[in-house]
């Protein structure tokens, strides 16, 4: 009697509260998880982040130290191309790398020495030292060296026992065309750059423009 | 109403009654039906509450880890290595800074740092001007930022500016009185002849030919020197 009835009690609690707990249990591990695991991917992330610009910050850092000791400097360069002007339609036309103009090829020398070896070699070109024959030539060479801090031997030189300058070809300089700065003595030898003619030492290293005239058929 | 009253008493009473009646039924048909039977019974009922209770369980059970463990375990796992790779990264970055400073300080001691746009070389700090003036005018604007036009006092010194220069004709700090007269420097000692300077004029410039002289008229570009005072102080 009394087992029996015990047994009875026994039955009837459990199954009651074991179906209520069933319920709740899910429900609370449900919470639980998905809340633990935002908070953890979220502070992830941020971790993440603040990696990733440190990241960028080292690599952008690093670049510039690399790149600061090196020291360039920029080479000039070798030849200028000038506006070309619409000359006329020659039958011949200019070697490589010389410059047309009207009827002329002009080229400028890539090294420097006193004004008779840059008279050689042009020669050796078989070209002179140029001559420039109106101002409208003089304002085209010019416009060549714009940009240039450099200083060109031309085929114009002082001639002592005439006192007067003369170019290559024998022909006198005349006054409109072009106006010399410096000095008229012996052995005095025209430089030309890109704003002014000069009057310098023939025995003095500068580069130099040779000419080389078309002929035509 | 009495009548009703009397009605209404009879059904809890007789409910009651009948519960206990039953009750003492059921309790005489076990005790008089043979052991194996009431304990055949038992077993069954036990059985019964188990099975529903661990099939619950096992539900319970199976779907928590099928489910969860196993995105969290994922997303852990990315998250991990892109976490380990970006430290290893940083880590070696840090490294790389830490050795690249070494040798700059080092580099410091040997050739101390001209201020900018100087070029040192040896004891000394140069500046190329890049605009062309006259020798006067270029000798006036190095002694503007405490310097002179260029000196120099040996072989690997002048063998520096002739590389560093390019094509172009630079002034430098020789002169002399007339053709006939020895060079000098601008602070008027003498020049050793280390080199002969070519050319019949008065103040010197560096050509891609080595020395040379022009009219000081002559608009060039130009350089200057200054020794270099962070060496000087060095032990």
């Amino acid at each position: 009697m009394d087992t029996s009835r015990v047994y009875g009690n026994v039955k009837t609690f459990r199954s009651p509260g074991h179906k209520q707990a069933s319920f709740p249990s899910l429900s609370t591990d449900a919470c639980r998880c998905p809340h633990w695991h935002h908070l953890a991917l979220k502070l992830g992330c941020a971790t993440l982040i603040l990696l990733l610009l440190t990241l960028i910050g080292l690599s952008v850092f690093v670049r510039f130290l690399v790149q600061k000791p090196l020291i360039e400097k920029c080479s000039m360069a070798a030849q200028e191309n000038g506006t070309e002007p619409t000359g006329r339609s020659a039958i011949l036309e200019c070697p490589r790398h010389w410059q047309p103009h009207r009827n002329k090829c002009l080229i400028i020398s890539q090294i420097s020495r006193p004004w008779a070896e840059g008279l050689v070699a042009c020669s050796m070109k078989e070209a002179t030292l140029l001559i420039i024959e109106n101002e409208e030539e003089l304002k085209f060479v010019q416009n060549i060296l714009k940009g240039r801090q450099q200083l060109f031997f031309i085929g114009l030189n002082y001639v002592q026992t005439e006192m007067t300058w003369k170019w290559i070809n024998g022909s006198v300089l005349k006054p409109n065309i072009l106006r010399i700065t410096g000095s008229e003595v012996e052995n005095s030898c025209a430089l030309i750059s890109h704003t002014e003619v000069f009057s310098d030492s023939c025995s003095s290293d500068n580069h130099w423009i040779c000419q080389k005239t078309l002929k035509h058929v | 109403m009495p009548s009703s009253a009397h009605l209404q008493d009879p059904p809890p009473h007789l409910s009651r009654t009948l519960t206990q009646d039953e009750e003492q039924t059921s309790l005489r048909q076990s005790s008089s039906c043979g052991p194996s039977t009431t304990s055949a019974s038992a077993s069954e009922s036990l059985s019964g509450s188990t099975k529903s209770r661990i099939s619950q369980k096992k539900l319970l059970e199976g779907m928590l880890p099928k489910i969860i463990p196993t995105e969290s375990a994922a997303k852990l796992l990315c998250c991990y290595a892109v976490f380990m790779a970006l430290t290893v990264v940083v880590i070696a970055l840090s490294i790389a800074l830490s050795v690249k400073k070494t040798p700059q300080i080092s580099a410091v001691n040997t050739y101390a740092a001209c201020q900018r746009n100087w070029i040192g070389f040896g004891n000394k700090c140069y500046y190329f001007n890049e605009t062309a003036r006259n020798w006067t005018f270029s000798q006036t604007l190095c002694k503007e930022q405490e310097a002179e036009l260029a000196r120099f006092d040996n072989e690997e010194e002048l063998n520096f500016l002739k590389r560093y220069k390019g094509s172009s004709g630079y002034w430098i700090g020789l002169h002399r009185e007339s053709s006939a007269d020895p060079w000098k420097w601008t602070d008027n000692t003498a020049y050793n002849n280390l080199v002969p300077i070519k050319g019949e004029e008065k103040h010197g410039f560096l050509s891609d030919n080595g020395l040379s002289s022009g009219k000081d008229y002559i608009k060039r570009k130009s350089i200057c020197s200054k020794l270099n005072s962070y060496t000087s102080q060095c032990p």
